[in-house]
């Protein structure tokens, strides 16, 4: 998705598509958005990414006047008169709606950790798979690191 | 001290010796006291633990606004600043 690029959403399948706003296509384009629908319509759910014209905030406030605060509200509004085009994402996409969504987040965004040691590691270390050490970063003997694992810079792992 | 993979500890972070931390996420200036076991946790900015922080992770049901969401492992998720004293057993969930 590019700014200046025809209207367009990022959209993505979900198995659990009730939690999202869900969208359903015709030839091409979004063709109605259903957010938290209660019945199976289309495995199609927005991530929340769009690349819209200023057309929206119109949308939006005739939204807000009616009591609705949702985006995805205003872009069904809108799709009668303005297209919106799907763009399928072809990378990971993993929703933060509760704490612990974070830890799933975090085993992802460490999958493809480049390996950095910028801080000191005292000899009697073990380190295994890639580990990212930041700068000014102490990791003392005796310590034991499997990664993936990301560490920033100035910690400590105290002497054993 | 010990760490396992997907974890992820932010800066002026200090982990005492004879610790566990595994799959957790430490934001910054969090200090875990010696003989401590983390899984599957998120601490928040600046959490303080003495000795024996326990926190294994495991099967939990969580009660959010009266919604209850079964989560298949998790350890604890402890907001900012929260400061522990010696040998705390925590159960799993937020």
């Amino acid at each position: 998705m590019k700014a200046g690029s025809r209207p367009s959403a990022l959209v993505v399948e979900s198995e659990n598509p009730s939690k999202y706003g869900v969208v359903t296509l015709d030839r091409g384009a979004i063709k109605s958005v259903h957010e938290k629908p209660t019945e199976m319509i289309s495995n199609i759910i927005l991530t929340g990414m769009y690349c819209l014209s200023d057309s929206i905030f119109r949308f939006i406030d005739e939204c807000i006047a009616a009591g609705e605060y949702g985006l995805s509200n205003a872009v069904q509004s809108s799709l009668g008169t303005h297209p919106l085009t799907p763009v399928f994402s072809d990378g990971l996409w993993i929703d933060a709606v509760y704490p612990w969504d974070l830890l799933e987040l975090n085993a992802a965004a460490l999958e493809n950790l480049a390996v950095r040691t910028s801080g000191k590691v005292e000899s009697q270390v073990v380190i295994a798979g890639p580990v990212g050490i930041g700068e000014e970063t102490v990791i003392r003997a005796g310590t034991t690191i499997y990664g993936p694992v990301l560490i920033g810079t100035g910690a400590t792992s105290a002497r054993m | 001290m010990t760490i396992f993979p997907s974890t992820s500890i932010g800066n002026s972070v200090t982990i005492e010796p004879y610790t566990m931390v595994k799959n957790s996420l430490l934001m910054s200036n969090c200090t875990i006291g010696a003989h401590s076991y983390l899984s599957h946790s998120v601490l928040g900015y600046g959490v303080k633990s003495q000795s024996h922080l326990m926190v294994p992770g495991s099967e939990a049901y969580v009660n959010i606004a009266d919604e209850f969401f079964k989560v298949p492992h998790i350890g604890s998720i402890l907001g900012e600043d929260t400061t522990f004293g010696p040998v705390w057993p925590s159960s799993p969930g937020p």
